[in-house]
């Protein structure tokens, strides 16, 4: 089966006053029909960029090389803006962290709606109002009839969350972007708020990128998990792999960081990446985590550092693993 | 006897606010009756959604918001009898947001003596900067950063320099309004494992406010659950999340994802309102959402009951 989306060899750099900030270096993935495909990292590791790349929504100061971003067979870095934002919203849809900025206080919850579909499709306003309001029900909104006449202020985060979703699935999509869909939420929205999308996923057959840092999050509703630092992939694979095999001593470290009732003890030491993430601008080389490793020798700071793949979803950027292959 | 750092007595807390032209005032209850006591040198952790009043009580506790009512002891003095100097040598808060607690046009070191100059604490400039040195030495900031400014450092860093602000006087009690939840995992640990190594080191009491549950059962001795300004269940950590009885407190520990690829998403009852607290629900608050809700919930409050050292507020309890 061909995917939905492939990225190979994805790199986008900022032209800064400090330097050229090099947010994603050589970055590949696929995502596949019906199937969540997780990008996880810290701020600033370039999964936001990723995302904004694939949409062709980068800033001015932005430059986007990939020797493929091709989605749904088409190659998205040869098709002109005109055509691009028929796409946008229409075909892919973006779902972002901030309800609050993300929906405009001038209008209604229905205008904005209907707006989102009535943009790409020629459709009737009556047909636009009805596919909003089988939508709203869709992501739990009951009397959405009423809901449509509401603006952005009188509804709750959760709320407007689920009219984000509402609003990305409107003129059916085939790929949805979340970037960090939960985060500003409450832990019992957040579950919901998932929940919501993962259905939502499945029943209509759509590709997702799910872009967190959040582990728990990811661990409950990915397929597949992109582990990113500093701008690179440090580790892919299954999410059963990842979580009960980590290879890489980031994807390690972090796993140890948090705390999970019942495993970490109450009130002992958490285990703790030291050190602070490097900014990539400039000439880089070697292995970027290697100066927050405890691994760390001086063969990690050659060039060249290549993934090393060992099945054909699997696959680390580590010369000195801290786990033998055969166990992972 | 044990001695508290940190007592109140059924306070509360109300606001009025305008309900429109045609509608008059009314009353928005934040905190409604709440009864606190932290043991010097224990952690209380404060969990609830947002909304429920968690933010409100620090500001009482702080002193930057005059309570409506009730009684609070700070080291066991009456809060009203205190000068806020007096409350801010004995609490200080670290925020949520360091990168909106500090303010960009001072450096560091200038941030962190604040407190001590605000205080007239120090002899001189040599003596201030001695104990600048200190504190950073003690929440592991590099002294090379003392002249630098907040933009240019990172979040976790920024953390640590609130820390250091905070703790540059000595304080008793220290108020932490979800210190980590800006910040990135690896981050977050690395300020818990300081802000636990602190507590034994300096004798310190906090009052931790958090909605990530794993984080305050990793951390907190004590743990009160809030909703709708009101504590509706309170106990020992360890007793309280491997036993809950109010059936919100089951639901909130229900809805933390802990990362596990063998689990699926938790079916939470919850439906997804949370109440608005000008107009709250009759009876007990917490019904409209309660999955074991009967008909006495929605007409009687539930009262608080203690036994064996946690209370509960619920007509149902579970295990209890």
């Amino acid at each position: 089966m061909s995917a939905l989306l492939e990225v190979k060899h994805l790199n986008v750099d900022l032209n800064l006053p400090a330097g050229t900030l090099h947010a994603v270096r050589d970055v590949s993935f696929s995502v596949e029909k019906g199937k969540t495909l997780s990008l996880v990292g810290e701020s600033g590791c370039g999964k936001s960029m990723i995302a904004l790349a694939i949409m062709g929504l980068l800033p001015p100061s932005g430059i986007c090389s990939a020797e493929k971003i091709a989605f749904e067979g088409l190659d998205l870095q040869k098709m002109s803006e005109k055509k691009m934002s028929t796409f946008r919203g229409a075909r892919m849809a973006m779902i972002f962290q901030e309800p609050m900025t993300s929906l405009d206080p001038c209008y209604t919850i229905g205008n904005q709606l209907v707006e989102a579909l009535t943009e790409h499709k020629k459709v009737s306003a009556r047909e636009a109002r009805d596919r909003a309001v089988f939508l709203l029900e869709k992501v739990g909104i009951t009397g959405s009839a009423s809901r449509l006449k509401q603006y952005p202020h009188q509804l709750s985060g959760g709320l407007r969350q689920r009219i984000m979703i509402a609003m990305g699935l409107m003129c059916g999509p085939s790929l949805i972007i979340a970037d960090e869909p939960t985060t500003a939420l409450d832990v019992t929205i957040q579950a919901q708020i998932m929940g919501l999308l993962a259905s939502i996923q499945q029943e209509f057959n759509m590709g997702m990128i799910l872009i967190t840092h959040d582990l728990g999050v990811v661990s409950r509703v990915a397929d597949d998990v992109v582990i990113m630092y500093c701008g690179q992939v440090v580790e892919t694979g299954n999410i059963k792999e990842i979580f009960n095999n980590p290879i890489h001593p980031y994807t390690r470290g972090l796993m140890e960081c948090i705390p999970v009732p019942g495993k970490t003890k109450p009130g002992e030491k958490l285990g703790s990446i030291p050190g602070i993430v490097p900014t990539p601008i400039g000439d880089l080389w070697g292995c970027s985590f290697r100066s927050r490793c405890s691994l760390a020798t001086q063969e990690c700071a050659a060039r060249g550092l290549e993934l090393i793949k060992i099945s054909d979803k699997r696959s680390f950027r580590c010369i000195n693993p801290p786990v033998t292959i055969a166990d992972a | 006897m044990v001695e508290y750092a940190l007592q109140t007595e059924n306070i509360k807390k109300e606001y009025t606010i305008s309900g429109g032209i045609f509608h008059g005032k009314k009353t928005l209850k934040a905190v409604d009756g709440v009864n606190l006591s932290i043991p010097k040198g224990s952690i209380l952790g404060l969990v609830g959604e947002s909304g429920c009043g968690k933010t409100t009580i620090a500001k009482l506790i702080l002193g930057l918001e005059k309570k409506t009512s009730g009684e609070l002891y700070i080291a066991g003095k009456e809060i009203s009898s205190m000068g806020s100097k007096e409350i801010a040598r004995i609490i200080q808060p670290v925020f949520q947001d360091p990168y909106s607690s500090l303010n960009p046009r001072k450096s560091i070191a200038k941030i962190i003596s604040l407190p001590l100059r605000a205080q007239g604490l120090a002899n001189g400039a040599a003596d201030i900067e001695k104990k600048v040195d200190d504190i950073m030495e003690i929440v592991g900031l590099a002294p090379r950063l003392k002249h630098n400014y907040p933009n240019q450092l990172s979040g976790g860093q920024r953390q640590r320099v609130a820390v250091a602000r905070a703790l540059i006087m000595r304080p008793e009690v220290v108020l932490c309004d979800e210190p980590t939840s800006a910040l990135d995992v690896s981050v977050q640990a690395q300020i818990l494992n300081m802000l636990l190594d602190l507590r034994s080191e300096l004798n310190l009491t906090y009052l931790f406010i958090s909605h990530d549950l794993a984080v305050v059962e990793h951390i907190a001795s004590h743990v009160a659950v809030m909703y709708l300004g009101r504590i509706v269940e309170e106990g020992n950590a360890e007793d309280l999340f491997s036993n809950p009885s109010h059936p919100y407190t089951q639901a909130l520990l229900a809805s933390v994802l802990t990362p596990d690829p063998e689990l699926g998403l938790p079916e939470i009852q919850l439906g997804i309102e949370y109440p608005n607290p000008i107009d709250p629900p009759s009876g007990c608050s917490f019904h409209p959402r309660c999955s074991k809700c009967q008909e006495k919930c929605s007409i009687v409050a539930p009262e608080a009951v203690i036994k064996s050292g946690k209370l509960v507020e619920c007509h149902y309890p579970d295990n209890f």
